[in-house]
């Protein structure tokens, strides 16, 4: 019961203050809404614009590399001589150039070697990447076009040559043939990508930036212990009738109560403002909210004992807080690292706390979907409280 | 403007900051460990530039002849991915809920009439299933087009020499036309092994180097940099409050500072702590990460200095106007998100919409981003950067005019 007044205490004075709200709700939900602006909006991507230079013989291949690429609303093409196109590409104005040769259809026709040049801005590594990796495509299904088409010539040449007329009567029906048979190759690869209609790019921040600043809210809120001996109302604590172990659990409690109203409130607001959905079980995604305030109030509440004093709690538990955000994919999609940096990312609470609200949103699971992130995060917080009250109790607060 | 007063008080907090331990650490070593993170992380792996990254490819080959497998064998001759092969009856299907699930990238089914309907001439579909989370997939997707479309040449070539043969000197006996398929495929082999028409890629700027450094800190040495310049610079902020809420600014009117001297001696000494910062993380990561720095070294001190001078003139700006230290840090914690999320340290500009970029142009961190773009990326010399270190100039002068403005000793 007297530990329910300290921890009264702890949420009244925290919840009043300005800054703590700041960090509670302004911060995550502002963060979220700039990546939302970077990579979510309407807007979209903003069009990789790049330049083609071609001759005027030949310019049909050019064109149709050009309007293959047009097809497509994420391109943008100009036409330009190389020269403009070297300035504009060095300057970083496009992305990139592709410069078509003299001798491409002739190339085609003949197999006579030909190279086609594209010129990347070396500080675009996607724009400049997508376009040379769409021009290397179109050139693949040329040469294949081609190979096949001069193959015919080459070995019903060899087996008897051509005469006039045949050669004549070739050429049209290989114009036919070909084109009826690259509509329909032999083999085609259909591409099948998972929930891409309903993948909201808030909802997959939200959960992150929601761990990081609950993190920092409660490494905040476990520095009061350090504040209450620097100010001295330590001392006035110890006179009233209470026991240390009443302080360390009103402390924790007011704490957790705090993780709690932050990541709920949290999740609420991300449903009203991002349009989020947690998913179709309220329930289960109430559960892995509170475990993760548990994770988080006792992650932070192992700092502070650990800390000397207030400030090294904040300025320790800020540096352990980010790396473990940055390793566990509270700020960034951890999945686009290497496996081995992912392996590392497994050992921080971050990592399970985010896999499991994902898993909510993305795969709409119940509570038996989420059962291994929840049984982690709570062997995690054991483990924590475990050390806190250990280290807590060992030593003057 | 007495320059020995001002650099009293500045060497003064100098001497003062540096000997905090917490703030060396924020200073300098966390810069490096999120230097280090994020470049292996972006990196691929966290070797050198020069190595490249191979990414694995589950597939479930159903497929109940020999044509399945003689795909996989030409995927992996290709040497561009490695194969991870899922057996049993339902593999397909634990193959799409792998990559549903998140536990795989992308993986490859092969149906199980494959290598029938290919005997039978008839189409044929692959299933590539892909998270659309990653971004393996899409090297992962290139590498089996490649060898998809070697396939289709190869299989159209047969079927074309067949048909022309038929439609200009009729249909060819069963031995003209085993040899006709032989002749065209060993013909399009060749031209696969040695293409008439190539791509050749230039990037422009810079010339390569003979150590290529690695991409991944190539990006995110400078970024990080400018990011933890930024935090802390304007971190400082608080204690220009406290210096207020504990009276020794006050004690300082009984002294002959002026006002402006005394904003000048904060702006400076940030100015100090944020140059010193800056190019121990150059230094560092040119020495440790291989990052090289563009061939100007002047250019790169000037951005440097424009940058940390915008940044100073912030920090005061903010001590100047905040009432307590808590909130002085809220609110440079507040600015220094998100100025490095909307100034592209995060993430390139380029991927980002219109609005976006433009918002990002009204901030410094754009304009420093862009300057170590141009330095480190394209090349440039000094007057490549001209702009940019106006622009972060216009920004320093800017906050010290509304610093000495809003500054009060109480």
């Amino acid at each position: 019961m007297r530990a329910l007044y300290i921890a009264l205490k702890d949420l009244k004075m925290r919840l009043r203050d300005r800054n703590t709200l700041v960090m509670m709700l302004l911060l995550p939900v502002g963060m979220t809404a700039i990546i939302g602006f970077a990579f979510g909006g309407e807007s979209g991507i903003s069009t990789v614009e790049f330049l083609l230079v071609a001759p005027e013989e030949g310019g049909f291949l050019a064109e149709a590399a050009a309007g293959l690429l047009s097809h497509h609303e994420l391109f943008d093409v100009e036409r330009a001589t190389e020269e403009e196109a070297r300035r504009a590409v060095a300057a970083g104005e496009k992305s990139a150039a592709v410069v078509i040769p003299e001798g491409l259809l002739d190339s085609v026709l003949t197999g006579a070697p030909a190279e086609v040049r594209v010129l990347l801005d070396p500080a675009s590594n996607i724009k400049a990447g997508i376009v040379q990796s769409m021009i290397e495509q179109f050139i693949s299904y040329l040469s294949a076009g081609s190979a096949v088409g001069r193959g015919v010539f080459e070995t019903l040449d060899r087996a008897e040559p051509l005469g006039d007329s045949e050669h004549l009567a070739l050429w049209g029906w290989m114009f036919m043939w070909m084109r009826d048979a690259w509509t329909e190759p032999p083999v085609s690869l259909d591409t099948s990508t998972t929930d891409t209609d309903d993948l909201n790019v808030h909802a997959y921040f939200a959960p992150g930036f929601a761990v990081l600043f609950l993190l920092f809210t409660m490494l905040a809120s476990a520095k009061t212990i350090h504040e209450e001996r620097e100010s001295g109302t330590y001392e006035r604590l110890m006179a009233a009738p209470l026991s240390k172990t009443s302080i360390i659990a009103g402390k924790m409690t007011g704490s957790y109560v705090l993780a709690a109203i932050q990541i709920l409130t949290l999740i609420a607001l991300g449903g009203l403002l991002f349009g989020i959905k947690w998913g179709s079980h309220p329930g289960a995604t109430i559960i892995m909210a509170l475990v993760t305030a548990a994770g988080a109030t006792s992650l932070a509440m192992l700092i502070a004992a650990a800390a000397r004093t207030g400030r090294q709690t904040d300025s320790v538990g800020t540096a352990i807080i980010l790396v473990m955000s940055l390793m566990g994919g509270s700020m960034w999609p951890i999945e686009q690292a290497p496996e081995a940096f992912q392996r590392f990312g497994r050992f921080t609470f971050n990592y399970w706390a985010h896999s499991g609200f994902k898993k909510l949103v993305f795969d709409d699971a119940g509570l038996a979907g989420i059962t291994q992130e929840i049984s982690i995060i709570c062997a995690m917080s054991a483990v924590f409280v475990v050390v806190a009250v250990l280290l807590l109790s060992r030593r003057r607060i | 403007m007495h320059v020995r007063r001002i650099y009293s008080i500045a060497a003064l907090n100098v001497r003062v900051l540096l000997s905090d331990r917490t703030a060396l650490l924020w200073l300098l070593a966390m810069p490096i460990v999120f230097t280090f993170v994020s470049g292996v992380a972006f990196s691929g792996g966290g070797g050198g530039g020069d190595a490249p990254v191979r990414y694995a490819l589950t597939v479930a080959n159903m497929d109940e002849g020999s044509r399945g497998g003689e795909l996989l064998d030409a995927i992996l001759r290709s040497d561009e991915i490695d194969l991870l092969m899922l057996e049993g009856p339902a593999a397909d299907e634990e193959a799409q809920l792998l990559v549903e699930d998140g536990d795989r990238s992308a993986a490859l089914v092969i149906p199980r009439d494959y290598s029938e309907r290919l005997a039978a001439r008839e189409s044929v579909t692959l299933t590539f299933h892909r998270n659309p989370e990653r971004m393996n997939p899409l090297v992962t997707r290139r590498a089996v087009e490649r060898v998809v479309t070697k396939l289709n040449a190869d299989e159209l070539a047969g079927r074309a020499v067949v048909s022309a043969h038929e439609a200009i000197r009729g249909a060819p006996s069963a031995e003209e036309e085993l040899e006709l398929t032989r002749a065209i495929r060993a013909f399009v082999s060749a031209e696969f092994a040695g293409p008439s028409t190539t791509v050749a890629v230039e990037r422009l700027g810079r010339p390569a180097q003979s150590e290529a450094p690695d991409m991944g800190f190539q990006h995110s040495s400078p970024a990080m940099a400018l990011m933890f310049v930024l935090l802390n610079g304007l971190m400082l902020s608080s204690m220009l409050v406290t210096e207020k809420r504990e009276k020794t600014l006050a004690r300082l009117l009984i002294a002959p500072v002026r006002r402006s001297e005394i904003v000048a001696a904060n702006l400076a000494w940030r100015f100090i702590v944020g140059t010193l910062q800056l190019w121990f993380l150059i230094g560092f990561g040119a020495l440790v990460f291989r990052v090289d720095w563009g061939d100007s070294m002047l250019a790169l001190a000037l951005v440097g200095a424009a940058y940390v001078a915008a940044v100073a003139g912030l920090s005061v700006l903010i001590g100047s106007l905040s009432g307590n230290p808590r909130r002085a840090e809220t609110l440079s914690l507040v600015l220094s998100l998100a100025m490095c999320a909307l100034g592209g340290l995060w993430w390139p500009l380029e991927i980002t919409p219109e609005a976006y970029q433009t918002v990002g142009h009204l901030i410094p961190t754009g304009w420093a981003m862009d300057a170590m773009n141009n330095l480190l990326s394209r090349g440039y010399a000094l007057s490549g950067v001209i702009p940019q270190v106006l622009v972060l100039l216009g920004f320093a002068l800017g906050f010290s005019i509304a610093a000495v403005a809003a500054f009060r000793y109480e």
